[in-house]
């Protein structure tokens, strides 16, 4: 195989190449793109195989960065021009603003470029770091009584960038779901499920679920009622002070009358026991197509 | 005599993907082994152990989803029983254990 795949710590590798050596030499081109604001996330796996439908007898290397996007450098010993490969990426991820696809690289000039994305999206880990370290602090119970006790014109601004968020992708045939649950095992059955509906997100506690929710306004939440820390019926409930209308389900393995009274009480759409059951997750998902007018993922 | 572990469920969620089966069943090894090793180390006789609920709960919810359904009863008597004395809990857990073993053993028949 002539293409390289570097997807762990793809960032500080080429970095250090660019830095330090450079065995993608001057006659190697270069494009990147932000597949992160696609509305369809390819996987690495269907990029691979379009880059190696066009690239697969040539010397290449697909960068995956930490935030989904993918940088690629391939020796020019093969027609393809960075023209071709961009509108053939174009043609098959439905590419429609600029934006998605804005960085379009001549390697051999723009090399500070791309040492320059290296370097920011670095930066972008370290802050994630340091968020992750302070999320004890950050989250403190004394927080989140304080989250609940928000008033209507603080509210405001929240819930309007969370709207926004939503109208911005509401055409997009995918929504978005982020599941909650602080068992790795269970959560890879649920996301690996949903993955092929939704664009999923997971989180292990509430404090990190937060943060997603504000970064990305999910459409359905799928909470687990026991999570260490903070459990699903407080986040549930912080969810519903911060957002209007949020589409909460919650899981759980017990049968507790007190969990149906607590989720009633926060307005929740609904409820799956485990084991998870194929067809009432799909039928909660239907549920949120037809009350929200959204067009089917089918 | 039934299989230890019912796999139509996760069949179903999982779309019969036989690689993510696989990483399923190596996670559940972690999860469930770690889980166990957490149990033993807290299941000291302090009556009503907060620690031992929410451990079994955990397990239950692992077992259930893989389609371990005895071993999830096995979990949930755990849990139902937290308040029980050290003697009880300790003999719930080696119940657990012997039926992971089961389990163990029949998930490794389809790496």
């Amino acid at each position: 195989m002539l293409i390289e795949i570097i997807n762990s710590g793809a960032e500080k590798k080429l970095l250090y190449l660019l830095e330090q050596y450079d065995h993608h030499d001057d006659e190697s081109s270069a494009l990147y793109f932000q597949s992160s604001k696609l509305k369809l996330r390819p996987s690495q796996e269907d990029i691979f195989n379009t880059i190696n439908t066009v690239l697969g007898n040539s010397q290449a290397a697909i960068y995956f960065f930490h935030d989904g996007d993918v940088m690629i450098i391939w020796k020019n010993t093969s027609n393809l021009t960075p023209d071709n490969l961009f509108s053939l990426l174009r043609a098959r991820y439905n590419f429609d603003r600029s934006e998605e696809l804005d960085i379009y690289f001549d390697y051999k000039k723009q090399r500070e470029d791309i040492k320059n994305i290296c370097k920011s999206k670095i930066a972008d880990i370290r802050l994630q770091e340091e968020n992750a370290k302070s999320v004890d602090e950050k989250f403190s119970p004394l927080l989140s009584k304080k989250l609940l006790q928000l008033t209507p014109d603080k509210l405001t601004p929240i819930r309007n960038i969370l709207y926004k968020r939503r109208q911005e992708r509401r055409h997009s045939r995918k929504i978005d779901i982020l599941v909650v649950e602080d068992q790795v095992f269970s959560s890879k059955i649920l996301v690996g499920m949903l993955n092929n509906l939704a664009n999923t997100y997971s989180a292990e506690n509430a404090e990190a679920a937060l943060d997603i929710y504000m970064a990305n306004a999910p459409d359905i939440v799928f909470l687990d009622i026991e999570l260490g820390g903070m459990n699903g019926h407080e986040l549930a409930s912080i969810i519903n002070k911060l957002d209007s209308n949020p589409y909460i389900v919650m899981i759980t393995a017990n049968n507790y009358i007190e969990d149906v009274m607590r989720a009633k009480e926060n307005a929740v759409k609904g409820f799956i026991a485990k084991p998870y059951n194929k067809q009432k997750i799909l039928s909660i998902i239907d549920n949120y197509f037809q009350k929200n007018k959204r067009k089917s993922y089918g | 005599m039934a299989e230890p572990v019912d796999l139509t469920s996760l069949h179903e969620m999982i779309d019969g993907d036989l690689e993510l089966e696989k990483e399923l069943f190596r996670e559940f090894f972690s999860s469930f082994g770690s889980g166990i090793a957490e149990l033993q180390a807290g299941n000291s006789d302090d009556i009503g152990s907060e620690k031992w609920r929410t451990g079994v709960h955990s397990l239950k919810g692992i077992a259930l989803n893989l389609g371990a359904y005895k071993l999830g009863e096995l979990c949930k008597k755990g849990q139902d029983n937290y308040m029980a004395d050290f003697s009880i809990r300790s003999g719930i857990l080696k119940e657990i254990m012997a039926e992971y073993e089961i389990v163990k053993e029949f998930l490794e028949g389809r790496l």
